[in-house]
């Protein structure tokens, strides 16, 4: 009966409790970060990682066996998703979406509702964004045979998102010419950069489910745009926590490879913030910029193998991770040092059967996880995904159906409470705050600046049953708690990990078994 | 003063052409959406940009694949501007595009005066790329790859910055940009109808000549290149505030630069007006071919190698073609009339 | 930064690196330079040449990956890919080009843009914008070990063939009548044909020629790259960059740069990752002023 309790008409479970959202988050608008703001959320933080730790501890395959039969599956559910799930999430009401939609009564528009897509269907990023595009198309579908949305019709535009210039006069095409209610996508930081300012001056609800620079929402406020995957931020802090503990004393020295332009940087920048409080002993002996889809790594092989980091950090994704694969694998640079992937979802998605084992790779979302005994959103999606097109989803396909899921149950929500269709101002309004039900675990979008929180997972790339899955699993896996490894908003986040009081440092390299 | 009322009578269709066009132009942002006056507006900033190719590419016989360079980096002066100052006066932003890609081009011309051909193409093309290539590189204070925003400017005090850029670019910046393309016109004619014009086109036509008669051809090459830099520059600030971004691939590119040339030839560069012509219709063209089809560099490139072949003069010139044609009787026999061309 | 010693294995990586990249420029650079000294236009299609031999190469491999793993065949379909770009070379030649070279260069250059554009969209059409790699090729032929250093041994193949066709191509020019011709006519078209010899068909294969160099470029590179569409664009400024700083028609000269610029590169990544490139535009622009003809072209100004 545990399907009683995941699923249900989004009609009659949902009612969002503005007391819960207030207390924990203040208003938008004029928000002054403080100290006291900082240690606040620092100080959950702590819990938090101490709840993590535990998570951390459990998380590896171990934990699978874990749950006994005696637990009833309610229970285990409750278990996992609080145990991982932001703490405003334990006073909202979750949402859970579903592909039925309730029948109109009136007031609601004729004629079909268009949504645009973003994606980049050539070059090294098509690589990548595929999962998104297949997940817009499977949920369209269904949601087209629920009966569309309040009895529209869902139809979606399809456009190339090109360069940052294209996506600008995309999104400007979209909004202005094809009149579409919402736009989705975008797979590169710097496209995503360039089309918020875009969309919030044509006033469109704009999500962007596919890049993660934090840059976007960290000193800018919008009231039109969203962002539905885990960002960067996420993925430093959880990642190199997962790293220092995994490999403790064992490292030495560090080195760096990524791309060069903001997301690369970005995280270059957050992680060394973060080495330099954690283990500052650490060397960096190697710091290498490519620049973005160049297709000779080869210079940059031989000199990082001349130098020999213990760990290699590297962000590129794409084909630049499947070119780079594809060229230091000769090399044996595999065997001879420890790559750390912030974009470790290609080792499965691009590179498939080829990657080596023994990488760490953060990968966002983890097809497995929450485990589908546990989760049958999760296990609903990744099925129906891998009967679809033979591979499974990963961090874009997850990240869009949410995407798309929230927007719907938004209008759905809005509809029950006022008997109307909402403008994009209310549907953004309602977006904000909401606890949505996914496949990757629960999403919670910050009110401040819609930045999502959601489980963040990092694992090491095994073989295990390779006939089965086609593609390397993550053994040891580590999930992280978004709201302990995630800067408050308003800050940088590497100004916000300078920031860190040594108390906090303390408890952290007690936990990596370093005092 | 006779002259100039048989002026009037002889190109009476000409100038009714254009006081309709100009009167067209007044009133399409109240009947267009808002989405085509962007279009259009977008247009008229290339033409600007053409035009003041088309003062090297056929007056001064220079064929330059570097105004790309001129054009982004008024562009670029615009956002930095934006970026490290407070200065938000859209005349003062321009007035600095000018400035700046007026000193380049001094810089650029000097050094191509002394080149010929193949070569003047190629170091236009080398400066050019020097340029994107350091906006690229130097992604701390240029933006990199993803470029620079920039906002709505106070123009003479009246602050836009609050405004949404569709409904300025409607209400208030088109009518600006077609003021400015109509001084651009009118500059640009005077400048080529003056004795300047005339011993520029003496320059084209016949150099070894021109320093016979101690004309110093360096200095009016040289003064050409400044003069089309400048205005490139103004076309390229003007378009900083239309597009809200300016980025290395969109603004500095040499794709663009061949681009702008072809914006130019396909108009017919042997005219004056014809680079106008020649940039609205390929703004069109690349904005409805991309609209089109995932495959839209195919329509756009056949388009261009089906027009290259097709027609020699570009549009003006083939619509000036099809009048001979229909006036052949009084023209003398073929061969004789168009005995000069370059082509 | 960084405090690595030049010991033998990073002398001899640096080469290795700095050669593979080499090849790849002077194979680009020279079919490109043999055109516009030849034919006198920048040929912009090149690009195109460059990725389809690219695309080529992969398709015909991955057709053949179901027969045999044999790797030395493989080797030989990779030849073959670049030299079928040259038949494709030949049909734009004859039908777009040839009916545009009384007219001014700009329109030359112009129409070179177009077709550039115009194959960009076909390679999508063909085949698809999904990057496209084969490491069968690459992976295949093994890795071998010098003084400690691991080098896969299809780098030698690469700076070996390119080694090869820089002596065939030198032979060919030098040595047979065709090539002779083809050297004369860039020389003084109009002596040619004074002395009665069609210069126009000299002219479709050396453009045949400089296609096949393109197209040899793409396809054996390609197993160390990924392949996708707009993949030429980008290097063709440099090839460009690199004719410009050589001269126009100097075989000699395009080898030397090639190489100056794949160790300028090669030892600039590890000096200052962040230069890269950005130097050589300058130097091309430099060089440009100073010696418009290039650097390895003896004579003075010709237009």
């Amino acid at each position: 009966m545990h399907t009683v309790i995941i699923y249900s008409c989004p009609n009659t479970l949902i009612q969002r409790n503005n007391r819960g959202v207030k207390n924990i988050m203040t208003e938008r608008g004029a928000r002054k970060v403080n100290r006291r703001d900082v240690l606040k959320y620092v100080g959950a933080g702590v819990i938090g990682a101490g709840i993590a730790g535990v998570a951390t501890y459990f998380g590896t395959t171990s934990f699978y066996s874990q749950v006994t039969a005696k637990e009833t599956v309610t229970e285990t559910v409750t278990k996992t998703v609080t145990k991982s799930a932001p703490a405003a999430v334990k006073t909202t009401t979750v949402v859970v979406p579903s592909y039925t939609t309730p029948k109109p009564g009136g007031g609601v528009p004729s004629g079909p509702v268009k949504i645009g897509w973003l994606c980049a269907y050539s070059g090294p990023a098509a690589v990548s964004a595929y999962s998104g595009d297949v997940t817009i198309d499977m949920v369209v579908e269904k949601i087209n045979a629920g009966g569309g949305i309040l009895g529209r019709k869902v139809q979606v535009i399809k456009r190339e998102q090109g360069k940052a210039e294209d996506t600008v006069r995309e999104v400007r095409k979209l909004a202005l010419e094809d009149k579409v209610d919402y736009i989705m996508g975008i797979i590169a930081s710097g496209n995503a950069e360039a089309a918020a300012p875009v969309a919030e001056e044509l006033g469109i609800p704009l999500t962007i489910s596919m890049a993660r620079s934090s840059r976007i929402f960290a000193k800018k406020q919008y009231k039109f745009v969203f962002r539905t995957p885990q960002c960067d931020v996420l993925e430093s802090v959880n990642g190199m926590i997962f790293i220092l503990k995994q490999l403790g004393e064992k490292i030495k020295t560090w080195g760096y490879l990524m791309p060069d332009y903001a997301y690369g940087r970005d995280i270059w920048t957050i992680t060394k913030e973060i080495l330099k409080k954690l283990r500052p002993d650490i060397d960096i002996v190697y710091e290498g910029f490519p620049p973005l889809f160049t297709t000779d790594y080869t210079s940059y092989i031989t000199k990082i193998l001349a130098v020999k980091p213990d760990v290699l950090y590297t962000t590129l994704w794409g084909g630049d991770w499947i070119t780079f694969v594809k060229q230091a694998k000769p090399y044996g640079l595999f065997d001879k040092i420890i790559v750390a992937a912030g974009a470790g979802q290609e080792c499965h998605s691009a590179v498939g059967m080829e990657c080596p084992e023994g990488i760490f790779a953060g990968v966002r979302y983890w097809f497995l996880w929450p485990p589908h005994e546990l989760w049958p959103l999760n296990k609903e999606y990744v099925e129906e995904y891998h009967k679809r097109t033979g591979g499974w989803p990963y961090y874009w396909g997850e990240s869009t159906w949410a995407a798309i899921m929230m927007w719907k149950s938004a209008i759905e929500i809005f509809y029950a409470e006022n008997g109307r269709w909402p403008d994009f101002e209310e549907v953004c309004k309602t977006m904000e705050g909401m606890a949505l039900a996914c496949p990757g675990g629960i999403r919670y979008i910050r009110p401040e600046d819609h930045e999502s929180l959601i489980d963040d997972v990092w694992g090491v790339t095994k073989y295990v049953e390779p006939d089965k899955f086609k593609v390397p699993l993550l053994n040891p896996i580590h999930i992280g708690n978004p709201e302990w490894c995630f800067n408050p908003p308003g800050i940088y986040a590497a100004d916000w990990v300078k920031s860190w009081p040594d108390s906090i440092v303390k408890t952290l390299r007690e936990y990596l078994g370093l005092i | 003063m006779i002259a100039k009322i048989r002026y009037i009578r002889h190109n009476v269709m000409k100038i009714v052409l254009i006081i309709i066009a100009f009167a067209v132009l007044l009133v399409l942002p109240k009947i267009l959406p808002r989405y085509q006056v962007f279009l259009i507006s977008q247009a008229m900033t290339f033409a600007i940009v053409a035009l003041a190719l088309n003062l090297l590419l056929n007056y001064g016989g220079m064929v330059s694949f570097g105004h790309a360079g001129f054009f982004g980096l008024g562009a670029y002066v615009v956002a930095f501007l934006q970026k490290y100052t407070p200065i938000r006066e859209f005349w003062i932003a321009v007035l600095l595009a000018i400035i700046f890609s007026a000193m380049f081009a001094a810089v650029v011309g000097a050094v191509c005066t002394r080149a010929y051909g193949l070569y003047l193409s190629m170091l236009t093309l080398g400066f050019a790329h020097i340029l994107y290539v350091i906006m690229y590189k130097l992604w701390m204070w240029t933006g990199g790859s993803d470029g620079l925003p920039v906002d709505m400017p106070t123009i003479f005090g009246y602050d836009f910055s609050n405004v949404p850029r569709m409904d300025f670019i409607s209400n208030y910046f088109y009518y600006l940009i077609l003021a400015l393309l109509l001084i651009c016109v009118v500059s640009l004619w005077i400048i080529v109808k003056s004795p300047y014009g005339r011993i520029l086109e003496a320059i084209r036509d016949d150099e070894i000549r021109c320093k016979f008669l101690g004309i110093s051809v360096s200095l009016h090459k040289w003064v050409a290149f400044i003069i089309s830099g400048a205005f490139s520059g103004m076309s390229g600030a003007l378009f900083a505030f239309l597009n809200g971004r300016v980025t290395p691939d969109l603004t500095l590119h040499w794709s663009l630069s061949m681009e702008i040339v072809f914006m130019a030839l396909l108009g017919g560069f042997k005219t004056f007006i014809g680079p106008l012509v020649g940039a609205v219709c390929f703004t069109y063209l690349k904005t409805y071919a991309i609209a089109t089809t995932i495959f839209w560099e195919f329509i756009l490139g056949a388009c261009l190698v089906v027009i290259i072949l097709l027609l020699p003069r570009g549009i003006v010139g083939y619509l000036a073609d099809i009048r001979t044609f229909f006036a052949a009787k009084n023209y003398p026999k073929e061969g004789e009339k168009h005995g000069n061309s370059r082509m | 930064m960084v405090n690595a010693m030049i010991s033998m294995t990073t002398f001899i990586q640096i080469i290795s690196s700095a050669l593979i990249y080499s090849s790849l420029l002077f194979l680009l650079s020279s079919g490109l330079g043999l055109i516009l000294g030849v034919m006198r236009i920048i040929n912009l299609v090149h690009a195109s040449f460059y990725s389809l031999g690219a695309y080529l190469a992969i398709s015909i491999c991955k057709y053949f990956l179901k027969f045999t793993h044999n790797v030395m065949i493989l080797l030989v379909f990779l030849v073959i890919a670049g030299l079928f770009v040259s038949i494709i070379a030949l049909g734009v030649e004859v039908s777009l080009l040839r009916p545009i070279y009384k007219r001014a260069q700009e329109y030359q250059i112009i129409l070179t843009f177009g077709i550039v554009m115009c194959f960009l969209g076909i390679i999508k059409m063909i085949f698809g914008m999904q990057p496209k790699y084969i490491t069968e090729v690459y992976s295949g032929l093994g890795t071998l070990e010098i003084a400690g250093v691991t080098i896969p041994v299809y780098n030698f193949f690469l700076i070996g063939s390119a080694i090869i066709i820089a002596v065939l191509l030198w032979a060919f020019l030098n040595k047979t009548m065709t090539g002779r011709i083809i050297k004369a006519v860039a020389e003084r078209r109009d002596v040619v044909e004074a002395l009665g010899i069609n210069s126009a068909r000299y002219l479709t294969v050396t453009y045949m020629l400089g296609g096949a160099l393109a197209g040899l470029s793409g396809s054996l590179t390609i197993p160390l790259f990924t392949a996708v569409p707009g993949m030429g664009i980008e290097l063709l400024i440099l090839a460009f960059a690199v004719v410009a700083i050589t001269g126009a028609g100097s075989l000699f000269g395009s080898f030397i740069t090639s190489l100056i610029i794949g160790f300028i590169r090669s030892i600039g990544i590890w000096v200052f990752p962040e230069i890269e490139l950005a130097l050589i535009y300058l130097i091309m622009v430099i060089v440009l002023i100073i010696k418009p003809s290039g650097l390895f072209v003896k004579e003075s100004i010709r237009v």
